[in-house]
């Protein structure tokens, strides 16, 4: 039943879509007034955010959830720790959003930018990551532990050498249903990274000018808040098949995504556990 | 000084459990020339190891086997019934362990000594405290939460029990093994390199030649050596355990503690597992927990009988077995209950 349904909105959605995606629809900045805009800009800002949040989330959520689950005493403290990171994750977007403005976007002054953007993801990104890494690593059979502690490995080195390589498939997928909030979220962005998309020069590739993909600090609107802009206020007079093209593409890309980080995953557990 | 402290503890510890004992270790390796290796080994390996002068290092797999000063053996004072001999040092002894998950207490105020190079049996009915007195000589029972210890144990001069002991460096010295076998999920020559490499062998020819030992020495080698670099987790159950085995002396240990190492194995496998047991007892002292009374009966030299959370009697195997001195341990080996 449930699959049904999901196979009835994915086709729904890729039925809809697949038709006006081509190579131009992908590559090619929107129109605002005329038809046969595009969405290019807005894939690679999605791309880049993603990576930008991960790039801050992943190291933060490891360390964190290392420290949960093996350092961290169990007491009341850290059950309010616990609780708290789980009212987090579950914060409504828009409020986070909102929260990025404020602090992140206005106090900070890191102004609408990708790097607001992230921060902002990374507030509900974060928690999810540390309570993947902390399950992930509780799911280590305790005598595989033991064993690295009663060779005289430090604590440490039994954690990243024994139980993070046993671990390591439930983290990469952890990480990446992590990812797909990133890729699909609007709410949080719309205050953040912004609803428009500066002029881009993709032959620039200094991180530090401001037309360059790769500034940081710079506005960018996403695939999904793209959707959501294009379908509430666009002018275009296809704006319809856009936002169903992107919502395709989207779709789309989140799922290549997951099949090609779970097989990472796979390939890289047996990497690290069965010599090579 | 090590010893000295032995010395007058293990008096003490002679009259504290049972009465029956026995005129102890006469007939056992006991001058060997490493008998006094494992006070050298651990007294090097233990951070303020005030006496104990490190022996150099003489080849082959012990750390230290040449002669070190030696204080007197622990002299058979007049203790009870008490030994009317010269016995070796014990590689090491517990004085009033106990320990307590919570307010449980698990094992109560236990005294025994543990003789260098010969293989001590723990049994007893299943709760007994066995297998937690076993985890404590490795503070493994340390990662357990609520768990906490009160008492002694010495090694080689040192109070393990002491807050300043270095648990890791003390790991190294006493190896362990698990009911259920656990190689890592690496191949099963990383599952025996993984440790010596940590603790700083890092040519790649040393490390080929000890894996080739202890896999020799586990009776291993003919079977994986054409297969080193499969995963250890392809092997079968007794094999697996075999792998733990060599993975665990790979560090150069002085102890080693099995927690029934045989108990999830076929006949077979187990009669390997015993066999091996045999074969080790040369190099390294053992403790082993078991269920299985005849195991005991065949692998170890001595045996304590846990019930409870007490030491109600330890004994020479054979003596424990033809003749135990308390009801409850007849009760328990002639299957009465447990």
């Amino acid at each position: 039943m449930i699959i049904a349904l999901l196979a009835a909105l994915l086709g729904y959605l890729l039925i809809r879509g697949l038709g006006h995606i081509s190579w131009h629809f992908l590559t090619s900045p929107p129109e605002s007034i005329r038809a046969g805009g595009g969405i290019g800009p807005q894939l690679f800002n999605s791309l880049f955010l993603l990576v930008l949040t991960m790039i801050i989330t992943v190291p933060l959520g490891l360390g964190a959830g290392i420290y949960m689950s093996e350092y961290a005493k169990q007491n009341r403290l850290t059950a309010f720790i616990r609780l708290i990171v789980e009212v987090l994750s579950s914060f409504p977007s828009i409020v986070v959003g909102l929260f990025g403005l404020l602090v992140i976007v206005n106090r900070f002054g890191l102004g609408l930018s990708l790097m607001s953007g992230a921060l902002a993801l990374t507030v509900f990104n974060l928690p999810l990551m540390v309570r993947i890494t902390e399950q992930a690593l509780r799911a280590v059979p305790r005598e595989q532990k033991e064993a690295g502690l009663a060779l005289g490995l430090s604590r440490w080195r039994t954690i990243t050498t024994v139980m993070l390589p046993i671990s390591l498939p439930a983290i990469v997928t952890g990480t990446i249903l992590a990812a797909g909030r990133v890729f699909g979220e609007a709410a949080a962005l719309l205050f953040t990274a912004g609803m428009s998309s500066p002029r881009l020069d993709f032959t620039d590739w200094n991180p530090l000018h401001h037309t360059s993909p790769l500034n940081p600090f710079r506005p960018a609107e996403t695939l999904a808040v793209h959707i959501w802009k294009v379908n509430s206020e666009g002018l275009a007079p296809d704006a319809a098949q856009i936002a169903a093209g992107a919502s395709a593409v989207l779709i789309i890309t989140v799922l290549v995504f997951n099949l090609g980080a779970r097989w990472l995953g796979r390939v890289l557990y047996r990497k690290l556990t069965a010599g090579r | 000084m090590t010893l000295i402290a032995s010395d007058k503890t293990e008096t003490q510890r002679n009259a504290a459990p049972a009465a029956g004992q026995h005129p102890a270790n006469a007939t056992l390796p006991a001058h060997s020339p490493g008998a006094n290796a494992l006070n050298a080994g651990t007294g090097t390996v233990l951070p303020p190891a005030p006496s104990a002068t490190p022996a150099p290092p003489a080849s082959g797999s012990k750390p230290a086997s040449a002669e070190t000063p030696k204080p007197a053996p622990s002299k058979p004072e007049a203790s009870g019934a008490a030994r009317t001999q010269a016995a070796p040092p014990p590689a090491f002894y517990t004085k009033d362990l106990s320990v307590f998950y919570g307010e449980k207490q698990a094992i109560k105020q236990v005294s025994m000594a543990f003789p260098d190079r010969q293989v001590v049996a723990l049994i007893g009915p299943s709760g007994c405290g066995k297998s937690t007195f076993l985890r404590s000589l490795n503070r493994m029972n340390d990662l357990i939460p609520g768990a906490s210890i009160e008492g002694e144990i010495w090694i080689g001069g040192h109070n393990i029990c002491d807050s300043k002991t270095d648990v890791v460096r003390l790991r190294q010295k006493i190896g362990m093994v698990w009911q259920r076998p656990n190689p890592f999920h690496k191949s099963i020559y990383e599952n025996v390199a993984f440790g010596p490499r940590y603790h700083g062998v890092k040519s790649k020819a040393a490390l080929d030649e000890l894996v080739e030992e202890c896999l020799r020495k586990t009776a291993l080698w003919d079977e994986v050596k054409d297969r080193l670099h499969q995963s250890g987790l392809a092997l079968s159950g007794g094999q697996q355990q075999r792998l733990c085995i060599a993975r665990s002396i790979a560090v150069k240990p002085d102890i080693l503690l099995m927690d029934e190492p045989a108990s999830a194995l076929d006949p077979v496998s187990t009669a390997k597992v015993e066999e091996l047991i045999a074969e080790l007892k040369r190099d390294y002292t053992i403790v082993i927990v078991t269920h299985n009374m005849h195991q005991a009966a065949r692998v170890s030299d001595k045996t304590a009988f846990f019930f409870l959370g007490d030491l109600v009697e330890y004994d020479e195997t054979n003596k424990i077995f033809t003749n135990p001195s308390r009801k409850s341990t007849d009760d328990y080996i002639s299957g009465r209950f447990g």
